[in-house]
């Protein structure tokens, strides 16, 4: 048996078309309810938030899951990534109000100290620390872009998928840091201890991804 | 309230006894076949490791200043303390060289994990270049895991001298991404870079498949040869496989000719190891030459090193059965030969010199332990049960 973990909120849905598309039955896991742990056939489901499927994996508990890249990145999990789903498109960006933005157009100097918001202080910390840059950060679970109309930080770094909430808050894309997209990641024990099973689906995987890309006329 | 270092851990009672245990097993296994103990400083000079750890180990390293103010960082690995011996006290024609040792590490934590302080045993042999040498350094492990009662250990079986040899038509920085996606487990990313390339047809398909060559290993061994040809390091790991199944241990092998080991200095044969009963890796090792060669020694060198807490929750040691003697009036000397006799037969005691015998009793039972011994009757009793003798000396 197999164990897969899968992110809860509004990626989930997306989750549960890329196990059907790969032929894993999903008819439990759509009429969940509130279980957190659905056993369905020869697989047992994991559902578990966004931030914490990576360390399931991580520590061997899952053998496999769709996990968000910026999650994997964030949490620095060590696990294997097997495919890109090409679902859960978005980017995480650097944003800010006009005047922050000006700001990053000119030296440097002017950018110490600034007090960034985010949700991902590892990627954040990261990103500023590569360009020479001290800043301040401030910790938040949600609600990223309304810290700079509030005055609780300068700018935001956060995930962004079409930009109409950075719209709505007076927020523009100052850079972009990383694209992100549901990986399917299978934990390094059972890469190596459940391999044929975890062959057997990315073997599904490739032909399934090719066939979406011919639908779409596009390689995959 | 005593607070401890955040990121480091007190071992003690049962854990204690456990990591202790797989210690002496580790040791008393692999000194049997002619592995010196070797204890080394807990501090290494910078200016002497420096240029030999490879730059993403750097960044976990954890400095210090010693009380002569010279720069050092608390030892973060225990291959270059035993090479450095190794290569100094001893001369050429010494060599095979065989060390063993066990002792904290520590490196700065990569998240999730939070703790910076590791418990780790590890053996190298240093100065012979034939297939022996892994194979018997791999038994040797695979028996000290048994012996430990270590669920289904598996050993993973790679080879850098093939990854290194899959790669080496290609263009040089399209190889380096390669291997770095290789490294980071980044399979995704490899396919993109391998896909970007577009390599004539023959040359991308062997690549293609090579994140999947791991399983079984007789049949990635065949299908590795049939896609990359009778390679040296192919032959190199068909003589180990062989070697392992001869001796009873192919059930705990496994091949993954993708393997790339975190420490960028490995040439030969690398290996990972694994236990049904634990998330990811216990530990692993392998061949390497560069590191002799920044030492002025010419060969190659295998090693491995596991992590012995995570061995020690994983195995299944019980230890001798705990418990309190009452010694009552007896003299310390009669006391401690009778203690002897129990001990002889699978007792681990704790003398009790208290008058009362409902003293010991108490003793015992707020210490766990199933049973409490009166000495001076020569009797073992089960804690749940006074009436029923088991035991005497």
């Amino acid at each position: 048996m197999l164990t897969l973990c899968l992110p809860t909120g509004r990626v989930l849905d997306e989750a549960v078309e890329v196990l059907e598309n790969l032929g894993i039955p999903t008819l439990r896991l759509r009429e969940r309810g509130r279980s957190l742990v659905i056993q369905e056939g020869e697989f047992r489901f994991l559902l578990a938030k966004p931030m914490d499927v990576p360390v399931y994996v991580h520590y061997g508990i899952a053998d496999l899951a769709l996990a968000g890249s910026d999650v994997i990145w964030e949490t620095g999990a060590s696990l294997v990534e097997l495919a890109d789903t090409g679902r859960g498109v978005c980017r995480i960006v650097l944003a800010g109000p006009k005047k922050v933005a000006a700001r990053f157009l000119g030296h440097e100097s002017r950018l110490m100290g600034l007090r960034v918001a985010t949700k991902y202080p590892r990627i954040a910390e990261a990103f500023f620390a590569d360009r020479g840059i001290q800043v301040e950060f401030v910790h938040l679970n949600g609600s990223i872009e309304m810290a700079p109309r509030l005055g609780l930080s300068d700018c935001i770094v956060d995930i962004v998928q079409t930009g109409s909430t950075l719209k709505a808050n007076a927020l523009s894309v100052i850079a972009e840091i990383a694209p992100v997209s549901l990986k399917f990641v299978a934990s390094c024990k059972s890469l190596q201890l459940a391999w044929d099973g975890i062959e057997e689906i990315i073997g599904k995987f490739s032909s399934s991804s090719r066939k979406a890309g011919d639908e779409d006329g596009k390689a995959v | 309230m005593s607070r401890q270092p955040k990121g480091t851990r007190t071992l003690g009672g049962r854990e204690g006894e456990r990591v202790e245990r797989c210690r002496k097993v580790f040791f008393e296994t692999f000194s049997a076949y002619g592995y010196q103990p070797f204890y080394a400083p807990g501090l290494q000079l910078f200016e002497s490791a420096w240029e030999k750890l490879p730059p993403r180990f750097r960044k976990r390293l954890i400095p210090v200043y010693t009380p002569s103010g010279e720069p050092c960082f608390l030892r973060a690995d225990l291959t270059l303390a035993a090479v450095a011996y190794l290569s100094s006290h001893f001369s050429p024609q010494e060599r095979p060289l065989r060390v063993c040792y066990a002792g904290p590490l520590y490196r700065a934590p990569i998240p999730p994990e939070t703790d910076f302080e590791k418990m780790q045993f590890g053996a190298e042999l240093l100065g012979w270049e034939g297939q022996g040498a892994d194979v018997e350094v791999i038994a040797l492990l695979l028996r000290s895991l048994r012996r430990l009662g270590i669920h289904s250990p598996v050993v993973v079986l790679g080879h850098a001298g093939f990854l290194r040899e899959s790669l080496s038509n290609l263009d040089r920085s399209l190889a380096s991404t390669l291997t770095f996606a290789l490294l980071e487990r980044r399979y995704e990313a490899f396919f993109d870079a391998l896909g970007e390339a577009h390599l004539p047809r023959g040359e991308e398909d062997p690549l293609f498949r090579l994140p999947y060559l791991r399983g079984n290993a007789p049949r990635t061994l065949k299908e590795a040869t049939r896609l990359f040809g009778e390679t040296q390091p192919l032959r190199d790991l068909a003589l180990i496989v062989e070697a392992l199944e001869e001796l009873g241990l192919g059930e705990n092998l496994r091949l993954d000719l993708a393997l790339a080991r975190e420490l960028g200095y490995y040439s030969g044969p690398v290996f990972e190891i694994f236990s049904g009963s634990a998330g990811f890796s216990l530990g692993g090792g392998g061949r390497y030459d560069g590191l002799l060669e920044q030492y002025g020694i010419v060969g190659q060198a295998l090693g491995f090193g596991l992590d012995l807490r995570t061995v020690a929750s994983l195995s299944r040691f019980e230890g001798p059965t705990p418990a309190v003697a009452w010694c009552g009036e007896l003299s310390p000397r009669v006391a401690l030969e009778r203690a002897d006799d129990f001990i002889a037969s699978g007792y681990r005691i704790e003398l009790s010199w208290q008058e009362n015998r409902e003293g010991a009793i108490q003793l015992a039972r707020s210490r766990n332990y199933g049973w409490w011994i009166d000495l001076p009757a020569c009797t073992a009793f089960p804690l749940d049960s006074m009436e029923e003798e088991e035991n005497g000396c």
